[in-house]
């Protein structure tokens, strides 16, 4: 085969785009469906009066939103404040522990790789598993938090309902989570850490630093682009999470308690007013968007100052 | 040199004593729910905290025909493995053909739509139930393979990062050789992006299998039921939980999937770190 006649066989199976991309319509079809219409289709339907058991649906304008922002107003603000209060727990004591457990747990002996991987199992184990688990735990009659705390004689316990307040039912949440899901900021810290030459660290100790010094002025700087990669995913996370609190709380009535996104799951099982669920999905909405985007923002800017 | 000797010592000490009562936080709910399950629901409420004093199996034989758990576990088998399986072909397509194109308009701009996925905040809970009812992929086994298998999102970007880093010689002298693109596409380039596909698979597959709120939205009849769903509705009653009966259950689905963790654990950790990295 001569030069020319081969450039001319690929010339000719490049040009079939057309071929690739009808070979990709199903997929994507079923993608832009299911995977992005129904996120974006909540904007429309948050302007209706509609419900699953009605077939006709009702133009309502904004009146949805009215109602969160004046009936339910204690409730929306509740709701939001537990959102945060998610949020920045799980942000700020999973990201903490994580890295500590990282640090102490960095060489590759054969001991700290048992510890890993014992951190990380329960990631395998349901969400539902370790709500159940936990749900016994904090049970407010039997649970086991309740008798421990009895026998130790701390007063009001047992029988007391731990969820009491809702700050403190926030928190204990949270806990699960991240009891559940510490495995994964364990295994992207590390193998952040893995990246970090060793040298560096060895020769700070040579010339008189501390394990400490060695941290705060080496290890720490050239981790903060992971750190800042986790922390926008903890913090997408702790918005999305829905699974415990609806599972570890109770899990069809809505609750003082709720997330928002644990108190639009409720409302989707159990209520038919889909008008008001779909407001509260684009008020979601917002609020993720413009999460993600200053986050996006600060993560470039982060990374420009410490790589470049 | 000495006092930096001791205060390095004491860090670590202390380090490795957090390692040490974090251990402990994560095993004492695992070591309450096995001993829960190996007790009588009257010895539970007796004795929450101690040992079983006559351990019995019957939990688990009740877990098993009361949980309804072979046929819970015969859906959740097909649910996951179906929808990992499609959603694996359905990221191969995409991906090799995507990789062809890229140096196209379209190409780009396809690859752009299936990345926005990353970015669309996934909020449309009722508006896909309602979707999913209108279609009739509401309360039966194939919309949640179907469902399942359409976020090819982060599938395409983690396997078209991989495919960027195959020489295109490879395909040119497949091409020249007279290789079809399904050849080329199944025979040479499929084996070469295996990890990226195993990492894909790993956690579509884990999602699904423990997938318990979105299940409980759309499969609604008993019949349809995945473990998890089995766990947290066959032994939940609205004022009253069987803990004996429900860890015994618990037990019963979790071993398989620790036996899987213990053998494939490099996979798993392997996965989860490679989904970051891109």
């Amino acid at each position: 085969m001569t030069e020319k006649s081969k450039l001319q066989i690929l010339k000719q199976k490049y040009k079939r785009k057309w071929k690739y991309i009808l070979v990709m319509i199903p997929s994507l079809s079923l993608f832009v469906l299911f995977g992005i219409y129904p996120h974006l289709s909540v904007f429309p339907m948050s302007l209706y009066d509609w419900s699953p058991i009605r077939t006709t649906r009702t133009f309502v304008g904004l009146h949805n939103f009215r109602i969160m922002f004046t009936v339910e107003l204690a409730d929306t603000i509740d709701r939001a404040g537990n959102t945060l209060l998610y949020i920045f727990g799980l942000f700020a004591i999973q990201t903490v522990l994580s890295l500590i457990l990282a640090l102490a747990l960095q060489k590759n002996t054969a001991r700290n790789k048992f510890f890993r991987a014992y951190f990380f199992l329960p990631m395998v184990f349901s969400s539902t598993m370790v709500s159940m688990i936990w749900a016994y735990m904090y049970d407010p009659n039997l649970g086991i938090i309740n008798n421990i705390l009895g026998a130790f004689g701390v007063e009001g316990y047992p029988g007391t309902y731990l969820f009491s307040e809702n700050w403190r039912a926030v928190i204990l949440i949270v806990l699960v989570h991240i009891w559940a899901n510490i495995g994964y900021p364990i295994t992207i810290l590390t193998s952040g850490l893995n990246t970090i030459s060793g040298d560096l660290g060895e020769a700070a100790m040579i010339d008189g630093a501390t394990t400490w010094q060695t941290f705060w002025k080496i290890t720490f700087p050239l981790l903060l682009p992971t750190l800042f990669r986790l922390s926008l995913m903890t913090i997408a996370t702790g918005a999305m999470a829905s699974d415990y609190v609806v599972m570890v709380g109770s899990r069809t009535n809505s609750m003082p308690y709720d997330t928002w996104a644990a108190y639009m799951y409720k409302q989707t099982m159990s209520s038919t007013d889909y008008g008001g669920v779909s407001a509260a999905a684009v008020l979601m909405f917002f609020l993720l968007a413009i999460a993600s985007l200053i986050q996006f923002l600060a993560m470039r800017k982060i990374e420009n100052s410490v790589l470049g | 040199m000495i006092r930096k000797e001791a205060s390095n010592k004491a860090v670590r000490l202390i380090g490795f004593l957090i390692v040490l009562v974090y251990a402990v936080i994560l095993t004492v709910p695992l070591f309450f729910a096995v001993m829960t399950a190996f007790k009588s629901e009257q010895e539970r409420v007796i004795n929450p905290i101690g040992f079983p004093e006559n351990p019995s199996f019957a939990n688990f034989v009740t877990a098993w025909t009361e949980g309804n758990l072979l046929m819970a576990a015969k859906n959740s088998i097909i649910i996951s493995c179906g929808s990992t399986l499609l959603l694996l072909l359905s990221v191969i397509i995409v991906s090799y053909s995507l990789n062809r194109i890229r140096d196209t308009k379209i190409g780009v701009a396809l690859y752009m739509l299936v990345l926005s996925g990353m970015f669309i905040p996934r909020v449309g809970g009722v508006t896909g139930l309602m979707l999913r009812r209108d279609l009739g992929l509401y309360n039966n086994l194939w919309g949640e393979i179907i469902c399942g298998a359409a976020g090819i999102t982060t599938g395409v970007f983690l396997v078209s990062g991989f495919l960027r880093t195959i020489p295109r010689d490879l395909e040119e002298a497949a091409m020249l050789d007279g290789a079809s693109d399904k050849q080329i596409c199944f025979r040479v380039i499929v084996p070469v992006i295996r990890p990226s596909l195993v990492t894909v698979g790993i956690l579509a597959f884990t999602g699904s299998w423990n997938n318990a709120l979105g299940a409980m939205l759309t499969l609604r009849d008993e019949s349809l039921h995945t473990i998890p769903m089995a766990l947290l509705l066959n032994f939940t009653r609205e004022y009253s939980m069987e803990y004996t009966t429900l860890f015994a259950g618990v037990l019963i689905t979790c071993i398989p999937v620790v036996i899987v963790y213990c053998k494939c654990q490099k996979y798993f950790v392997s996965a989860l770190a490679g989904s970051v990295k891109g």
